[in-house]
């Protein structure tokens, strides 16, 4: 399959919700009409913090997060062009997610990295975030399983089949992801209508 | 001394605005209180790349634990769990999902038009389960037919008797060949198959094919951030006699004479309402008989193999339709009665869940499958029962300090025995279109996410059993109706959004005859 059918099918994927547009690095408005900065307008031009700034670290301890950022490149790597977990800046965005989601998303995440880092020194006597993906492979073995509606019982392969859906998600869903598609796929679009609050 | 009150109606969504379309051009002076306010298209949404919301499309964590349909671009429209609590009893969750705007839930509806049928009218006629309604489909199907130009109904005419056709505009599409399979696959095993039946329209709701009509003859004022705490009663005549509001944002509380009072808040709003209003409850039946429709979500996932590889040959993949009840229609055939319904649609990528890899093998496996996904939901009726209720819990109160509703509804062995064999038929049924069955599961998702919410207020021939006439008029006060969903005897399988848009204009012309008569 040719790259650019790949990243056309990746762009089309149905549960990420909603799948960026081709996006600019920084947007501007109203240039059309009279000049972006006039005056009478205000439309000037804007960026997203993510295209110039890192986000803090705020919610997992130094361990944590370096074996979420290990995990992200290993359930979403970049390839052909396609930016990956990294690029995308996902890791720093689940810990910023997860810092403000229910305490039963947050025991499942925390416990599943420290999982993960038990395992790793068990096996290899490292942490996670060293382990190459050939040997993270047997750790992670539970996301081959078959799915099933009520999913796993254990909590640890629990958490690895959210952060693969989390991952994706975030990934997709990214600046860095929409700027990197913008012309690929001109029919793709993950815009939608934003509502304001209404009064 | 004649009464110059208008009629008040409460709620704008399918039984508010169809009782204001109807009224209305009568000549009726009609005052509509709506919870919410006005969508405002130019000003309240933005065009905007997922990649530019906060929570980049996750939403914000915990805002809607109950309200599965909300998305971070939409979260604004659905009504605000914290300000609009309700309880149920721990281990039966209840998904509320409620919209408090001009047009209400019309606003989001799927708008499936499908009619019920003499199985639900007079159900227990059939099969001796649940009870009749105290109308047939002869009654109601002239309103249908007035209803579904309004609505601009597209579908197909099959002469079902389970689902009546209609007045619509016939989709003669032709089928993809992947549906095309599927559809000889549903025949060879006696199935029953037809198109989608849909309303159409960049809009299909209440806002802008009821409302407008309505304000245009100058006999309706909408008042909006209107949430209504209580219709008052006259204990003199024993009669309705106004309704006490307040306003959302400065809670100041308001009241309004009325002639009569037509409640259409939605199914479970409307039953809140009587009930803190302390009417209409002579029966001891407000609040029960709650009931809904089973949805069983992707029931099952299948791939079409000739669309692997990414790019699926030209009229393969595409469409979809829809497969009504089949079950019991003519003798009891199964362990459960009544039956089910399955919506179904060929394309589009089955969900990585659904793929047990990661990495690299991920994104190429879901490219393979690009477009290559059939899936089926099943929807099934929900026999009402007593014990399926709703009461008041006045330990807890909304943002406007109206004590709020405790829901008790639980499914039966009836509703599970009908997810097992609708997984077991569809699984058939896709296997016999040659199509690779990738997951199937028959978990229900939990009662009120259709938000097909149903009965509490629920009609009747007897005032001992039931809250509302066959007109919709409260037994207990003439110039009291009640025109949404709560007024239903059961449900079907069928979206309820036709029937309530029915109903209520079949309501609103027969209160229009008693006022001319002078008995409201």
């Amino acid at each position: 399959m040719k790259r650019r059918k790949l990243l056309q099918s990746v762009l089309a994927m149905p549960a990420l919700a909603a799948v960026p547009a081709p996006a600019p690095a920084q947007t501007t408005y109203g240039a059309k009409d009279s000049g972006a900065g006039s005056p009478d307008n205000f439309k000037l031009p804007t960026t997203a913090p993510d295209l110039v700034a890192q986000p803090g670290q705020h919610f997992f301890t130094g361990d944590q997060l370096a074996a979420l950022e290990r995990l992200g490149g290993i359930l979403v790597p970049s390839s052909s062009g396609r930016p990956g977990s990294r690029e995308a800046n996902s890791p720093k965005f689940l810990e910023f997610l997860l810092s403000c989601s229910p305490n039963d998303r947050q025991t499942l995440y925390r416990n599943g990295l420290d999982g993960l880092n038990t395992e790793a020194r068990k096996l290899h006597a490292k942490a996670f975030a060293d382990l190459t993906a050939e040997q993270a492979g047997p750790i992670l073995k539970p996301i081959e399983a078959a799915w099933t509606y009520a999913g796993p019982s254990d909590p640890f392969a629990q958490f690895l089949l959210a952060a693969k859906e989390d991952f994706l998600r975030a990934t997709v869903n990214s600046h860095a992801h929409a700027t990197a598609m913008a012309g690929v796929s001109r029919g793709s679009s993950g815009l939608g209508y934003y509502w304001f609050p209404i009064e | 001394m004649p009464n110059d009150n208008p009629i008040v109606i409460i709620g704008s969504g399918a039984a508010g605005g169809m009782a204001a379309y109807v009224l209305t051009k009568l000549g009726i002076k009609c005052v509509m209180l709506e919870a919410g306010p006005l969508l405002d298209l130019d000003r309240d949404r933005v065009l905007k790349p997922v990649s530019e919301l906060p929570y980049r499309g996750f939403g914000r964590p915990g805002q809607f634990p109950h309200v599965v349909q909300a998305s971070e671009f939409d979260a604004n429209l659905w009504a605000d769990e914290k300000q609009n609590p309700y309880t149920y009893d721990p281990g039966n969750q209840y998904n509320w999902v409620r919209i408090r705007l001009v047009g209400g839930k019309t606003l989001r509806w799927g708008r499936a038009s499908w009619r019920l049928s003499d199985y639900e009218f007079k159900g227990k006629d059939h099969d001796g389960m649940g009870d009749n309604w105290p109308i047939s489909y002869a009654d109601l199907a002239p309103f249908y037919d007035r209803v579904e130009p309004i609505f601009k109904v597209v579908g197909r005419k099959e002469g079902f008797p389970q689902l009546p056709d209609g007045v619509f505009l016939e989709d003669s599409s032709t089928d993809s060949q992947s549906v095309q399979r599927f559809l000889a696959s549903a025949k060879k095993m006696g199935v029953p198959t037809t198109k989608q039946r849909r309303s159409t329209g960049t809009f299909a709701s209440s806002a802008n094919l009821l409302l407008p009509d309505a304000v245009a003859t100058g006999n309706l004022q909408i008042v909006t951030n209107a949430v209504v705490r209580e219709i008052t009663k006259d204990k003199n005549t024993g009669l309705v006699n106004g309704v006490s509001f307040l306003n959302r944002h400065s809670k100041q509380e308001y009241t309004i004479p009325a002639r009569a009072v037509i409640v259409g808040a939605s199914c479970l709003e409307s039953t809140r309402l009587l009930l803190n209003s302390g009417l209409a409850n002579s029966s001891g039946i407000l609040g029960h008989y709650l009931f809904d429709q089973i949805y069983v979500k992707n029931v099952v996932t299948a791939i079409v193999p000739e669309a692997r590889g990414g790019n699926a040959p030209r009229g393969l993949m595409g469409g979809g339709g829809y497969i009504p009840r089949f079950r019991n229609l003519q003798t009891r055939e199964k362990n459960f009665v009544r039956g089910y319904a399955y919506d179904f649609g060929s394309g589009g990528t089955p969900n990585p869940k659904y793929l047990p890899l990661y990495g690299d093998a991920l994104v190429k496996e879901l490219a393979n499958l690009n477009n290559a996904s059939f899936s089926m939901t099943a929807m099934g009726e929900v026999i009402p029962r007593h014990e399926n209720h709703v009461r008041i819990d006045s330990t807890v109160k909304d943002e406007w300090d109206i004590p709020a509703l405790h829901i008790t509804h639980k499914y039966t062995d009836n509703e599970y025995a009908m997810a097992i064999d609708a997984m077991n038929v569809a699984d058939e049924l896709c296997h016999g279109a040659g199509f690779e069955v990738i997951a199937k599961h028959a978990q229900m998702v939990p009662p009120g996410e259709s938000i097909h919410e149903l009965g509490g207020c629920r009609m009747g021939a007897d005032p001992k059993t039931s809250v509302l006439n066959q007109h919709n008029q409260t037994h207990d006060i003439k110039n009291l109706f009640v025109t949404d969903g709560s007024a239903f005897v059961s449900g079907g399988s069928q979206n309820p959004t036709m029937t309530i848009l029915a109903l209520s204009m079949r309501a609103s012309e027969y209160l229009a005859q008693e006022m001319r008569k002078g008995n409201v």
